[in-house]
């Protein structure tokens, strides 16, 4: 069955990705000239920010991959992410299962093996979203100019605004205040570098960060003595575990049963919000931002 | 130089007494010294009851009693552990390439943390402790079971075979579950490194039992090893029982590493380099030796956790880094340095 | 040797030509035939499972230049299985030549660094390139290659057996892995994810590029490593008696590490680490082919053996993702050595 079945569906596949050929040429963000359909219908993405930006510019993913750091899509975008085909883990998918997916578009952000890059391009044309350290806005744009959806990528970054003003003007005298964001581990706890996602969103709400968090970078700090925890206090603490959040946390427990914890002065102003840790370390995306907004707005004015 | 006016057994005492005192000096050094704002000289005048209260930092106690000497004990009781194991195996497999983590018992805890992380949401550290003195056991276990001690004439080189092969599939069963529980990883690859930072009292005092209960047992065998060392059945004609002993060997051997493992994570190299040193001081008394090796063991950790604290603060570097960074070159140096007589 | 007369054991073959003549030991070459057709089976079986299983008369309309499913099977599929089999192959030797040197079973190119040597430059490809990709081929093997440049400086020598420089090699290798494991903490899990993948040996997306020069280095080295197969079995021996037999001691020590260590190198370096398979095959080759010498033909042909076994269940086991080849060498290898190390048979057997 499946003999005869198989090669019947790659000369579809084939003949479908031929014939939507040339319509346009776009520049990927490794600069490599792609050809791309003019209209594509079938778009596998294959990191999570594509994954974001699709949703966001309402474009249904023939297929994903599994978040990284998460077993299945993210959990902030809900059912719909958990719906879609799964073709492997974020950086190594089935090229079996690819091909059965007959693409059209592949969007493979941060994809680091070029010698699978060029696997993929022998399947349907794919584009490298963005490189890694490249912000949410520049890649969500070049997705949008990929994917031919610009209007709908400039709408989506006018509510953004519009959200961000709302919280902002909001926030009353909290504005301006400073925010820690860190991730708790046993060992240590690690802040969210300038450069951050979480960072950058943070940034646009004219929050600011305490002085010791300001170096650049866009991972997180290395883990923090235990001995030097005032580092990570400021006005309002965003704290999340590395276990997904949502299941009691036994590790922010022990944290707030520590001494030195409990002597924080966002801890004794009960300052301190507990976050989602796979949402807020993640690389982002626009739905991202969003939610983070949603946190922001949730901790720091609806109290 | 001086070395050559004693006798043997007076420079293994030598060395013993010297070893001491620096034992003793790197525990002071790892109280006074941290990666927060309390520098050594408040912290020695804490210590010395030198200063009213009111003169020192706030958090001088917190500090000095919560952190500071649960971690010096910790380093004390995981390089010793580790140390000690290291001998008891390369002694008894004749193999100066064995270290603790061929028992399975490495590996063995790795995958404990991980199942604890991927199906009990384990994310604390008394969470890892039980989970990997769970997986330390179970692992060893395994590869006592498989080697079936008694039965076979060439059993140490079995049982490192053995302790191979188990760790390599618990090492592919860990990798399976963080690559299809990709959530576990980002837990993992801090834990895999190992710390000493973040040790609480209570769990000291879970795994201090189980080490003493296992050097304890070491020292006490140590003779009926040294007896093995002849071949078993000079070892037999002396009234030791071989396969007895090695059993024994290898719980004590269990004790120490799992225990060490559950407290800092694993430590690999510690074990393979603590005894190394301890060999190239030709003590004769196997019991001194073992000591030694604990010493060495106990020695290279502390330093090597001062130096964790010290070398990026604020921020912790992990401490199996830092062994690694401070016992690589060493062992390199005396490697070319003996090797005029030949290895192990 | 052969000039004088001697008692054959029997089991062995003698083949005589003129004044040549051959020794053949029946179980040897049995064995060797039997890994061979394996072998082939195995590549046979790889082409046609994956997420999507082939009947084996595709393969037959493929080779007469039947279009549709070729992009599967030659282009990902092939090269993917030769990988698997050349890296096998040249871990394989590798090992064997390093146990035998050494004359002990530990003493695998693993704990030389070599892997370690590779993760540090892949590391440090992956940070410094604009792309935040993997860069080039040669980045793997020439970490292996630097680690190894930097074992030979600072061993300064073999030493006895080859130990020294197995010692110095695991001090390196820690040291190495301290440095990757330190930089992977402080990246973000993006790349920490990605090199933690690499980390696992994972043949996936592996083509021609990776292909290429795996094959050209065996082609180079497997004729060496036959070279010191025979040295070596002498070298068995004493030192002090091979030397007397006139085998030129030191350098059959170094051609055997350095060979040894480039087979490791362009493996490791090229698919990521392989774990377990250069421990494992040259005992279970000894083991099943018996003989004074080491099998390394035998030892060769099951390393190929395992890898794409491995590849291929990989690709099987999960519904929705694949686990890399080195996963499941880990996984299966080890019980597989204890049950031929436990085996009937066995417990007499000379290790």
């Amino acid at each position: 069955m499946k003999s005869l079945f198989l090669p019947a569906l790659l000369l579809a596949c084939l003949t479908a990705s031929t014939a939507a050929w040339a319509a346009r040429t776009i520049t990927d963000a490794n600069g490599t000239q792609l050809s791309v359909p003019d209209h594509p219908e079938r778009i596998l993405v294959l990191s999570e920010l594509d994954l974001d930006a699709a949703l966001a510019l309402k474009i249904k993913p023939v297929g994903t991959t599994n978040g990284r750091g998460q077993d299945g899509a993210p959990r902030y975008l809900g059912a719909v992410g958990s719906k879609l085909v799964s073709v492997g883990n974020f950086g190594t998918p089935v090229l079996d299962k690819v091909i059965a997916l007959q693409p059209d578009l592949i969007l493979a952000g941060g994809l680091p093996d070029p010698e699978l890059l060029a696997q993929l391009r022998r399947i349907a044309p794919t584009a490298v979203t963005y490189k890694l350290g490249d912000d949410w806005k520049a890649a969500f744009a070049r997705i949008a100019q990929i994917t031919a959806r610009d209007a709908q990528a400039q709408s989506f970054m006018a509510t953004y605004q519009q959200r961000l003003t709302q919280v902002r003007s909001q926030l009353g005298k909290q504005a301006g205040a400073t925010v820690s964001v860190v991730r708790w581990n046993p060992q240590g706890p690690a802040y969210m570098l300038k450069d951050a996602f979480a960072s950058l969103v943070l940034a646009d709400l004219q929050l600011k960060r305490p002085a010791g968090q300001l170096q650049p970078g866009i991972a997180h700090s290395p883990p923090l003595s235990l001995e030097a925890l005032n580092r990570i206090d400021a006005d309002w603490l965003f704290i999340g575990t590395l276990a997904p959040a949502g299941q009691a946390s036994s590790a922010l427990a022990s944290a707030k049963a520590m001494p030195a914890f409990q002597q924080l002065a966002a801890v004794k102003r009960q300052q301190m919000v507990v976050i989602d840790g796979s949402l807020w370390t993640s690389l982002g995306g626009p739905l991202a931002a969003l939610a983070i907004v949603d946190d922001v707005d949730k901790a720091m004015v609806k109290r | 130089m001086t070395a050559r006016v004693f006798s043997g057994a007076e420079q293994g005492a030598l060395l013993v007494v010297l070893a001491l005192l620096m034992l003793a000096l790197l525990m002071l050094a790892s109280l006074l010294l941290g990666a927060g704002e309390i520098g050594p000289a408040d912290s020695l005048r804490y210590l010395l009851g030198l200063a009213a209260p009111a003169q020192l930092p706030q958090d001088m106690a917190m500090v000095m009693w919560q952190m500071r000497l649960p971690r010096m004990l910790a380093a004390v009781l995981v390089g010793g552990a580790l140390g000690m194991a290291g001998m008891l195996l390369q002694t008894v497999t004749r193999n100066p390439l064995a270290e603790p983590g061929l028992l399975g018992v490495n590996a063995g805890a790795a995958l404990g943390v991980v199942i604890g992380i991927a199906c009990a949401g384990a994310d604390v550290g008394a969470g890892y402790l039980l989970w990997a003195l769970l997986g330390a056991t179970l692992g060893n276990g395994c590869v006592l079971l498989a080697t079936r001690l008694d039965q076979y004439v060439d059993a140490p080189l079995r049982l490192v075979l053995a302790g191979a092969a188990l760790s390599a599939t618990f090492h592919g069963l860990t990798s399976s579950i963080l690559l299809a529980q990709q959530s576990g990883y980002d837990q993992y690859r801090f834990w895999i490194m190992g710390s000493l930072s973040g040790i609480s009292p209570a769990a000291l005092g879970w795994v201090a039992p189980a080490i003493v209960t296992g050097a304890a047992l070491a020292l006490l065998l140590s003779r009926a090893l040294a007896a093995l060392q002849l071949g078993d059945d000079s070892a037999c004609a002396l009234g030791h029982r071989p396969a007895l002993v090695r059993t024994g060997i290898a719980c004590a051997a269990t004790l120490l590493t799992g225990s060490a493992v559950a407290l800092a994570g694993p430590i690999a190299f510690l074990g393979l380099l603590a005894p190394f040193l301890a060999r190239q001081c030709k003590c004769t008394t196997p019991a001194a030796r073992l000591l030694l090796a604990a010493l060495f063991g106990m020695a290279l950790l502390l330093a090597a956790d001062i130096a964790a604290r010290l070398l990026a603060r604020p921020f912790e570097t992990p401490a199996s880094v830092v062994t690694a960074l401070l016992g690589a070159p060493l062992l390199v140096w005396i490697a070319r340095r003996s090797s005029r007589e030949g290895l192990a | 040797m052969s000039a004088q007369p001697q008692v054959l054991e029997s089991g062995v073959l003698v083949l005589r030509w003129r004044a040549c003549s051959w020794l053949l030991a029946w179980r040897p070459l049995c064995v060797t035939t039997l890994l061979a057709a394996g072998l082939l089976g195995a590549v046979v079986l790889a082409l046609l499972v994956g997420s999507q299983w082939l009947s084996p008369a595709v393969i037959w309309q493929v080779v007469q230049g039947d279009a549709s499913s070729s992009l599967l099977i030659l282009e990902f599929r092939l090269p993917r299985v030769l990988v698997a089999v050349v890296a096998g192959m040249a871990l394989a030797l590798a090992g064997g030549l390093l146990q035998t040197l050494t004359g002990n079973r530990l003493a695998s190119p693993e704990l030389l660094g070599l892997t370690d040597g590779a993760t540090c430059t892949m590391l440090i490809a992956l940070v410094l390139s604009p792309e935040g990709s993997f860069g080039p081929w040669w980045v793997g093997p020439l970490g292996a290659l630097l680690a190894m440049a930097s074992l030979l400086v600072v061993s300064g020598g073999v030493g006895q057996r080859g130990q020294r420089m197995l010692i110095v090699g695991i001090g390196l290798a820690c040291l190495l892995r301290a440095m990757a494991e330190l930089a992977l903490s402080q990246q973000s899990l993006q790349h920490a994810s990605a090199i933690y993948a690499w980390t696992t040996g994972s043949l996936a997306g592996k083509g021609t590029a990776t292909l290429l020069p795996l094959a050209a280095g065996l082609a180079v080295l497997l004729p060496l490593a036959m070279l010191c197969r025979r040295q070596l079995a002498l070298l068995r021996l004493d030192v002090d008696v091979a030397a007397t037999l006139g085998v030129p001691v030191r350098a059959v020590q170094w051609l055997t590490l350095l060979t040894a260590v480039s087979l490791a190198g362009l493996a490791v370096g090229l698919c990521g680490p392989l774990a377990f398979v250069a421990l494992a095959a040259p005992i279970i080759a000894e083991r099943w082919a018996g003989g004074a010498a080491m099998p390394l033909p035998a030892c060769a042909l099951l390393g190929g053996m395992l890898v794409v076994l491995a590849d291929l269940l990989g690709r099987i086991l999960l519904p929705n993702a694949e686990l890399p080849a080195g996963v499941i060498c880990n996984l299966l290898g080890g019980p597989f050595l204890l049950w031929v190390l436990l085996g009937k048979g066995s417990a007499g057997k000379r290790e």
